[in-house]
């Protein structure tokens, strides 16, 4: 008879192998026979108004603000306004050099992004208003290859496809690797009308449904997911644009990624707990029935993954510290390279055959990924630190956030 | 031109492809177990035959020789060391069994009852002849730390000491006529218990040092 743990453990491996195996198998058929493809460029040149959030952002503002005014859509229909958010440092000077018809500087005390952006809003009278984080930059046709996704009055946001701005230190890597493989998710998830993420490198909105739906939750950590969220609840879909490319700039260090993470996973929480009624909300059609409990089950699985990944690492390692107690000094004699029948016949083929299938898909979807974002394989220390290191980093995270948002800690940006 | 596909009739389609992958693991799992029960029923079967066969060589010498105890200390090593090996494969692959829980079992009876003839063999030899081989039988609960912990003790001494045989018996087979009859002999209530050179009982873990001790003081 084997140990109870022994057991149960076998079970939830092969529960999560079976969830996991159906959640990929569904998306690989998403990407192969719902793959539409973006159309080119339609000359359709609405009013836009970009608003920029900007506090201390003196390092990169000037990049941002230069590589707006340099987007291929017509100058008299966009304009850009960069929210002064009670920045200490030189950000407001550096805007004011360019304030013109086409620019305009909003200073005002520190509120936060989401009020800067409500206070931006309040001055928009434009059709469409995008929102553009101050570390970020955006290609020359990324807005006109957008504003044609918007061809019925149900679309309530485009995005773009982000990825990371010179990827330098390891976790920038890392990060480059997930910003890559979240853009192709996204692009499945548009393909299926559930997309639900509006982030705030370059997203185009229309201005009479946010202003109608009440503006940005100003005590939101995600606004971002707040919003998107909130138009999903109030029926709206959201779209990618996949041939528009804008770059972000990621946390180059483990803290202030810890931190970022942290924020965005209890934005997450707070979140799906606010709009909890979409889940298995037949009004909200597949989105409600698949999209919103596939997001919690994913969260859920992440942990479950870890925790089994956890338990047979320490039970290998209690069976090694037995045998060292017992052996001592002979543990260096007891090891043997086992024969090529020994290693078949020690195979559990009904728990690795299954995983072996989930793996070769996801090096399938890995790198469908990168031909979807036409990225080369790179980095090969940050792949193997992403795939081994990094998902326990991620446990970690959602772990932290979630003991967070139980005990009601205070909510910082 | 590519086939626009509903989304409901993707989960299905994932669905029964998922299951279909679920069901070959669990069928070449099983044809992999079968497999497994035939290496260990293989082993068994070489066991028995090697016992055997030195018994009738013993025999054959016994009536032509007139010489008993004429032994071979190598082939006495081959059969427990063969014997051992039988035993730690029983043990790997009843772990990744599907559905042959009952094969498991009579494979394991019939080995125990494998291991007990061979005890009795190197009992008579002892008496017989006055062979010096150290013989260790070892009964073991399942899943009990401390049985674990002493069969890597026992695994370790058989490192250190090459006259010796240890034979593990399960404790938990006791329905088993041939275990029974060993477990009431020696009055076995607990796992570990170790029997050296068939009289002393030790009851709980015994470690290496002492292990070789017992051993060298016999």
């Amino acid at each position: 008879m084997e140990s109870i743990s022994v057991i149960l453990s076998e079970y939830l491996l092969m529960i999560v192998s079976f969830l996991t195996l159906f959640i990929a198998l569904f998306w690989i058929q998403v990407y192969l026979f719902r793959n539409k493809r973006d159309k080119l460029v339609v000359n359709k040149c609405p009013n836009v108004s970009i608003i920029v959030p900007a506090y201390n952002e003196e390092s990169c503002i000037k990049e941002t603000v230069d590589s707006l005014l340099s987007l291929d859509y017509s100058k008299d229909k966009l304009k850009i306004i960069v929210v002064n958010d009670g920045s200490t440092d030189n950000t407001s000077n550096i805007v004011r050099a360019y304030q013109s018809k086409q620019v305009i500087l909003i200073d005002k005390k520190n509120s936060g992004k989401a009020a800067s952006i409500n206070a931006a809003l309040n001055k928009v009278e434009s059709e469409f208003f995008g929102i553009v984080d101050a570390d970020s930059i955006v290609n020359k046709d990324s807005l006109n290859n957008m504003m044609h996704l918007f061809d019925n009055g149900n679309i309530g946001a485009v995005i773009s496809l982000t990825k990371v701005k010179n990827p330098t230190t390891i976790f920038e890597k890392m990060q480059h690797l997930e910003y890559i493989f979240s853009a192709f998710s996204r692009k499945l998830m548009s393909n299926v009308d559930t997309l639900f993420i509006t982030p705030g490198v370059l997203t185009i909105f229309r201005t009479d449904v946010v202003k109608k739906l009440g503006c940005f939750d100003e005590n939101n950590l995600t606004e971002d997911l707040e919003i998107a969220m909130k138009l999903r609840y109030n029926g709206y879909n959201i779209k990618i644009a996949t041939n528009s490319i804008t770059y972000t700039s990621v946390p180059n260090n483990f803290k202030s990624l810890w931190n970022q993470r942290i924020r965005w996973f209890r934005g997450y929480l707070y979140n799906t707990n606010k709009y909890r009624n979409l889940f298995f909300s037949k009004k909200h059609g597949f989105f409600g029935l698949f999209q919103v409990p596939l997001n919690f089950l994913t969260v859920f699985l992440v942990i479950l993954i870890f925790i089994l990944a956890s338990y047979e690492i320490l039970r290998l390692f209690y069976n090694f510290i037995l045998k060292l107690i017992s052996y001592k000094l002979d543990i260096i004699y007891s090891y043997k390279l086992p024969t090529l029948k020994e290693l078949i016949f020690k195979l559990d083929l009904k728990i690795i055959f299954p995983m072996i299938i989930s793996l070769i898909l996801a090096f399938y979807i890995y790198n469908k990924a990168h031909k979807f974002a036409n990225e080369k394989w790179k980095f090969p220390i940050a792949l193997i630190l992403y795939i081994t290191i990094y998902p326990s980093l991620r446990v970690a995270h959602w772990l932290a956030a979630l003991t967070k948002e139980i005990i009601g800690s205070k909510k910082k940006w | 031109m590519v086939r626009i596909l509903k989304k409901r009739t993707m989960l299905l389609i994932s669905l029964v492809i998922t299951t279909l992958i679920f069901l070959a693991g669990f069928l070449l799992g099983y044809s992999l177990d079968k497999s497994r029960i035939s290496d260990v029923v293989e082993k068994l079967e070489e066991d028995d035959f090697q016992r055997d066969s030195y018994v009738t060589e013993q025999k054959f010498l016994n009536l032509f020789h007139g010489d008993v105890c004429y032994l071979t200390t190598q082939r006495l090593n081959d059969l427990s060391k063969h014997l051992a090996e039988t035993g730690k494969v029983l043990t790997d692959y009843e772990v990744r069994g599907i559905f042959n829980d009952n094969e498991y079992l009579s494979l394991k009876k019939r080995y125990f009852v494998s291991e007990i003839k061979f005890y009795i063999l190197l009992k008579e030899l002892k008496d017989n002849c006055n062979y010096d081989r150290y013989v260790i039988l070892f009964f073991y609960d399942q899943n009990n730390r401390e049985s674990i912990q002493q069969g890597y003790i026992l695994d370790a001494v058989v490192r250190r000491l090459q006259n010796i045989t240890v034979l593990s018996i399960d404790r938990e087979l006791s329905n088993d006529p041939s275990v029974s009859a060993l477990i009431n002999y020696y009055n076995i209530t607990f796992g570990p218990t170790i029997i050296v050179n068939f009289e002393d009982k030790y009851e709980g873990l015994t470690n290496v040092n002492e292990v070789i001790d017992i051993i060298n003081k016999k």
